[in-house]
């Protein structure tokens, strides 16, 4: 795992922002820019062919940028697992087109918390209706007030 | 007086000097026994209560729920129908599979607001008389789901006749929310037509 991530880090330089291993998990921290490439050359190269998680934290009031979208990878040939953090302002590019099964995940992330996945064919509503208002995981969601019934249909 | 004559005034004053002799023959202790008889024995109704009362009775120990279940207080409800604890003693067994046919409809479980068109439409198609049970935390409240996604209280939605606590309730809790609507609708008054709401 120490050469992957030096690999990396030779390979896409100040793109990676952070790296550690804690509990035998690690951990890639990275821009949103090169978040597509980095991808590719996990799946190509790190041998990463599994997509196990894709979702998102909102950290607000408490990090700049607002936003953190988190990648969890399973290498069946090697027997490894990755996570890779990605800070960001509510907007990234789509790994659909790496793992195909990244879809519904992103589609459920930017459903609950607002990031637009650039690149992912369809976002729409997949767990809530259509035409719900505002983004219900986002910290400053009202839900109390904010949320009417769905009409009937 | 003959049948069918209409009593005149003259015909009442006789009748009633009539009665005043009667109950001049009678003695103190046969007027007693006369009255207490009277309370004990006989009922004194209208047409319209006594049909009240027999309507509500045949109601209440004859509910057919709508077999419909939400979460896992569904899980309870299926059980409070099973052999063990028996829902068919008070005879509400008789689950029926459309609302058209159903007067109760048993809130089970956590009601989301994407089910809640739906379960206002169920309300809607049944038909008159009906009532609704809210079973559970959930159903009543919201219950632990201080969400986004969930119905805070089934009353939101339809008007709920008897709470059911619990997380999920016990089928016996069930059993007695539907003896507490029984003896609801024993109380109740009107809807003796079910076509006049």
């Amino acid at each position: 795992m120490d050469e992957l991530i030096n690999a990396i880090r030779e390979r896409f330089g100040h793109a990676v922002l952070d790296s550690y291993t804690r509990l035998g998990e690690t951990t890639l921290i990275v821009k949103p820019e090169a978040l597509h490439d980095l991808m590719l050359y996990l799946r190509d190269s790190g041998g990463f062919e599994m997509l196990t998680d894709l979702t998102a934290v909102d950290w607000l009031g408490r990090r700049e940028p607002r936003f953190e979208v988190v990648y969890h990878l399973h290498s069946y040939s090697r027997n490894l697992r990755l996570r890779v953090k990605c800070p960001c302002e509510g907007s990234v590019n789509s790994v659909v087109d790496i793992w195909l099964g990244a879809g519904f995940m992103e589609r459920e992330t930017w459903e609950m918390f607002g990031i637009e996945f650039k690149g992912n064919p369809e976002l729409t509503h997949i767990l809530l209706w259509d035409g719900f208002p505002g983004w219900p995981l986002r910290k400053d969601f009202n839900w109390r007030e904010d949320v009417p019934l769905p009409d009937n249909r | 007086m003959e049948i069918g004559e209409r009593p005149t005034t003259e015909a009442r004053e006789r009748f009633l000097l009539e009665l005043d002799e009667i109950r001049l023959r009678l003695s103190p202790q046969e007027e007693e026994a006369i009255r207490r008889t009277l309370a004990q024995r006989v009922l004194f109704t209208t047409v319209e209560s006594m049909s009240q009362w027999i309507v509500n009775w045949a109601r209440g120990n004859s509910l057919f729920p709508l077999t419909f279940g939400l979460a896992c207080c569904a899980i309870e409800q299926m059980a409070t129908g099973g052999p063990r604890f028996d829902m068919a003693r008070f005879g509400y067994e008789v689950f029926r599979p459309s609302p058209r046919q159903s007067d109760l409809i048993v809130i089970a479980g956590t009601l989301t607001k994407k089910m809640a068109p739906v379960v206002r439409q169920l309300w809607e198609q049944m038909a008159q008389p009906k009532w609704a049970i809210a079973m559970g935390a959930c159903a009543s409240t919201g219950g632990m789901y201080n969400s986004f996604a969930v119905v805070q209280g089934a009353d939101w939605i339809i008007p709920i006749d008897v709470y059911v606590p619990g997380c999920p309730p016990r089928p016996e809790s069930l059993l007695y929310g539907f003896l507490k609507l029984a003896a609801k609708i024993r109380k109740e008054k009107g809807r003796l037509y079910p076509w006049i709401k």
